[in-house]
């Protein structure tokens, strides 16, 4: 690993330090999965992965030297997660299967439970071959 | 050529998204089992892999440094300890795999959880690593190739394939930091 003497030994010092930082935050995210903190564990431990993923991206994979387009093209694929998880949850956030109960929703809980024909009549004028004679 | 790769990583990103996606709507969907389920996955080989595959993303990003100051061993050395160190994960997933499969943690008539959502969490383990043990093994044939051809003298050590392959290979890395506290974390306390 001499390629020229000492001075490759310089070009180690800030990766190890990224490295070092890397090391911490694993040891810090599988400690404190083992601390008791209700909904924090995973908040915890999805931030520490972010923050490791962030260091990564920045520092190993040169987004702190990069030109505009290609930090976009790194934000792009984070926005169109943002995008997936968004939409996706705001769907099922706002059902009541299973019995996994949402706050975001509490008509969703009753949906199924009134008797059949007590639903409110729908207020288009609906072509009568149609409408199931209500 | 650093814009393809990334337009590459970013659909990465997508394939990716989605099977964390099923995992997190999943999780919401029945928490309870998910946890019971997550118990039984091995937090030392996960955490050891992890610590593994951060080491072999800093080599490669050496690789990268020596290779654009022109320091043609030092590229090599990296190089090759980024391969040997992506070979340890894949041997130590081998590892975990067979003690995984003896706890008979294959979903199927014969799973030893009961509620049978547990089997949602498990499917998704086996899903998950093994196309993440499959790009990685891409990942460390790429990296041969490379190396060869470093070695053989028909890639100058200054060409920006290395910066190519490294983005790769910490994307591969990127994934793994995620699936850790999915898989490995989840329910411990």
């Amino acid at each position: 690993m001499n390629g020229a003497g000492r001075s490759t030994l310089r070009l180690w010092r800030k990766p190890s330090l990224i490295w070092l930082a890397l090391m911490l935050l694993l040891g810090l995210t599988v400690g404190s999965a083992y601390i008791p903190l209700g909904v924090f564990n995973g908040i915890i431990n999805y931030s520490v992965a972010a923050a490791k993923a962030a260091l990564v991206l920045i520092f190993f994979m040169h987004l702190d030297r990069s030109r505009a387009a290609i930090r976009l093209a790194a934000c792009v694929g984070v926005f169109w997660l943002l995008f997936l998880f968004s939409l996706s949850f705001s769907d099922y956030l706002t059902r009541d299967w299973n019995g996994s109960s949402t706050t975001l929703a509490p008509q969703a809980k009753q949906v199924g439970t009134r008797e059949r024909g007590t639903y409110p009549k729908a207020r288009l004028p609906l072509n009568s071959q149609f409408s199931d004679g209500d | 050529m650093t814009l393809g790769v990334w337009a590459f990583i970013a659909s990465e990103v997508l394939f990716f998204g989605g099977l964390f996606l099923a995992y997190a709507l999943y999780r919401h969907l029945d928490p309870d089992t998910f946890k019971q389920a997550a118990r039984e996955t091995e937090v030392v080989y996960g955490a050891t892999n992890t610590a593994v595959l951060l080491t072999s993303s800093l080599t490669m990003a050496m690789a990268v440094k020596a290779s654009e100051e022109g320091f043609r061993r030092m590229t090599l050395w990296c190089l090759t300890a980024t391969m040997a160190l992506g070979l340890t994960f894949l041997v130590i997933k081998g590892f975990e795999y067979h003690s995984d499969l003896d706890k008979g943690l294959w979903p199927g008539p014969d799973f030893p959880l009961h509620p049978a959502t547990t089997q949602l969490f498990w499917a998704f383990y086996w899903i998950s690593t093994g196309v993440h043990a499959v790009h990685l093994t891409i990942g460390i044939g790429i990296v041969s190739v490379v190396t060869l051809r470093l070695k053989r003298g028909t890639l100058p050590v200054q060409a920006t394939t290395f910066d190519g392959v490294a983005l790769y290979w910490h994307l591969v890395d990127t994934i793994w930091v995620f699936l850790l506290p999915m898989l490995y974390l989840v329910g411990r306390s």
